[in-house]
């Protein structure tokens, strides 16, 4: 399982996607910073800024959190969270994934792979970890990125807590792979790195979340209190919102059950399938 | 320990079933397969015969409905067999924006070979692909990705290596070049091949085993030895009555005849008593419409057993 683990990390590190992928990542981060310090500015110079204006901040997808980094004073954490809570972090971590795993497909590469290892499910155990290494990829130029930014660009920020910082990132670490196994569930069943793509963008503007939600409601007509806290785009808005100690619980058993059950998903569909 | 294993690649009662649109149909029925060591085993059939279908469910790429397959002897698909097969199925499976030696290395890694580094450059200079450098993938010629999907089926040594169709888009130059690869890989190595291609003739120039599969089904396993003799000269008569000629054939003491449809008959002996033989039937007023000394090709007698 550790040489196809090796195999997946060579192709992820040797294939363009992964560095675009990382540089639009980065390039999005500038682009909040340049907004939030617009924001900083007008508070700074003492004119009030109405939650109403944030269509003019509204480059990034994350005009709303902004305010709301610069309202409850910019920290390392704030920024990080708002980079989640704009999704742009999944969107591009998601991305990575699909394309890394599509491309066994699309290339037929699989072909030469598949029956190497033991059992074929190790192949998606080696993609669980490669999401990881993503996530842990994005979380350092993020973590960095920001750091650079309250050292030389931002008036008023500060590092802040940093053990709350770590366990908010392990926390979210843990929804974004459950939510990478429904993607490697996904593309294991349809080969498609359009269908993957596409539902990386419902997921991350929280469509997919929205439509679950409402199909839930209608057919067993259970309330969307209840069912927000069963889709993770929306469990991870909570987070962003607060960690308190019951959100963070909600938090880990949701992304752990997600991430178990769409692994065993993946796996049955791995072992059963003809390539 | 030193068990000798007769057959590499044995199958019994191998089945694929596919289910579309709630209706089955069997792309593979019934397959009873046997592949010695150090075989070149050619697997030939129109196309949708079901080649490729039996040969991804020896590679363990797909599972077989009902059936079974022994891979050197052992019939446990969970055990490390696969590892011993180098496989090219379809078309090569390559990273299109990586480079040959990537390419190769990703398998490598894989497959856990240390000191990859020679053994791929190695195979490279083995399939022509040395000079090739950093170039893509995507921007080889079809030949040239067929050289390096082969390259990829050699990589890790294997014992057994199934081609489907690996001279597809290969120039004449190439196709010698491959031919005389595996010659070599089989004589040198003693590596198994089980290989199919829709060039009969090219085919007959490498296999030592013949597998013929009509609609699914393996109708003939024949020897290459076997099939010369059975392509052997022959007199062929034509005539409308067939059945009175055998009938006067055998009071002549030929037995080794075969009417082969309505107005043929094949003769495989007696060869130099053609003139005789004519006389015979006419003289039993049998209407003979040409009686001829000739021979059959692979692609004859392909046609022959599967029907035109």
């Amino acid at each position: 399982m550790f040489r196809y683990i090796k195999m997946d990390l060579y192709k992820l590190l040797k294939s363009k996607f992964f560095y675009i992928c990382m540089i639009v990542f980065l390039a999005l981060i500038a682009l909040s910073v340049v907004e939030i310090r617009d924001i900083e500015k007008d508070v700074l110079a003492g004119r009030e800024v109405q939650i109403s204006d944030s269509d003019t901040y509204y480059t990034t997808g994350i005009g709303p959190n902004a305010y709301k980094v610069v309202g409850d004073g910019i920290n390392l954490k704030n920024l990080i969270n708002m980079t989640y809570g704009g999704n742009m972090m999944l969107l591009m971590a998601l991305i990575t994934l699909v394309l890394l795993l599509c491309s066994d497909y699309s290339a037929g590469y699989i072909k030469n792979t598949i029956v190497i290892p033991k059992y074929r499910w190790y192949t998606n155990i080696s993609k669980i970890v490669s999401a990881f290494i993503i996530m842990t990829a994005e979380n350092i130029l993020a973590v960095f990125s920001y750091l650079w930014c309250i050292k030389f660009y931002f008036k008023s920020a500060a590092i802040g807590e940093v053990k709350g910082l770590g366990q908010y990132l392990a926390v979210e670490m843990i929804l974004y792979l459950g939510l990478a196994a429904l993607f490697i569930f996904v593309c294991d069943l349809t080969q498609s790195k359009a269908t993957g793509i596409s539902l990386g963008v419902l997921v991350s503007c929280q469509l997919v979340g929205t439509l679950i939600m409402v199909l839930i409601g209608e057919v067993f007509n259970i309330k969307p209190k209840t069912t927000v806290k069963l889709i993770i785009s929306f469990v991870q808005s909570d987070l962003m919102a607060g960690m308190s100690r019951s959100v963070c619980k909600e938090a880990l058993i949701l992304g752990g059950v997600a991430l178990l059950v769409y692994t065993t998903f993946a796996n049955i569909v791995v072992s059963k399938k003809d390539y | 320990m030193g068990n000798q294993v007769e057959y590499v690649i044995e199958t019994n009662n191998l089945t694929k079933k596919f289910e579309k649109n709630f209706k089955s149909s069997y792309a593979v029925s019934s397959v009873n397969m046997h592949i010695k060591k150090g075989a070149i085993y050619g697997l030939i059939g129109k196309n949708g015969a079901g080649k490729t279908t039996i040969m991804r469910m020896i590679a363990g790429l797909a599972k077989p409905t009902t059936g079974e397959i022994h891979l050197f002897g052992d019939c446990n698909s969970k055990n490390m067999s696969y590892r011993r097969l180098g496989i090219l199925i379809e078309n090569p499976g390559i990273f299109p924006g990586m480079s040959a030696y990537d390419n190769m290395k990703c398998k490598a890694i894989c497959l856990g070979i240390s000191g990859y580094k020679e053994k791929i450059n190695e195979i490279l200079k083995l399939v022509g692909l040395e000079d090739v450098g950093k170039k893509q993938a995507k921007k080889f010629s079809l030949g040239m990705k067929q050289r390096l999907g082969i390259g990829l089926a050699l990589l890790g040594g294997p014992d057994v290596l199934i081609l489907d169709e690996p001279i597809n888009g290969l120039d004449p130059q190439g196709i010698l070049e491959i031919r005389e690869l595996l010659i070599k890989l089989n004589k040198e190595k003693n590596i198994t091949i089980l290989i199919s291609s829709h060039i009969l003739e090219e085919l007959s120039k490498l296999v030592t085993h013949y597998g013929i599969v009509k609609d699914g089904k393996l109708i003939e396993e024949i020897s290459s030895e076997k099939l010369k003799e059975k392509c052997l000269e022959r007199i062929e008569v034509k005539t409308d009555n067939p059945d009175k000629a055998s009938t006067v054939i055998e009071k002549a003491g030929i037995m080794n005849y075969k009417v082969v449809d309505a107005n043929t008959i094949h003769i495989y002996e007696k060869l130099d008593e053609l003139k005789e033989i004519n006389k015979l039937l006419i003289k039993n007023e049998v209407d003979v419409d040409s009686i001829t000394v000739n021979s059959e090709g692979l692609e004859d007698y392909f046609i022959d057993i599967t029907g035109k």
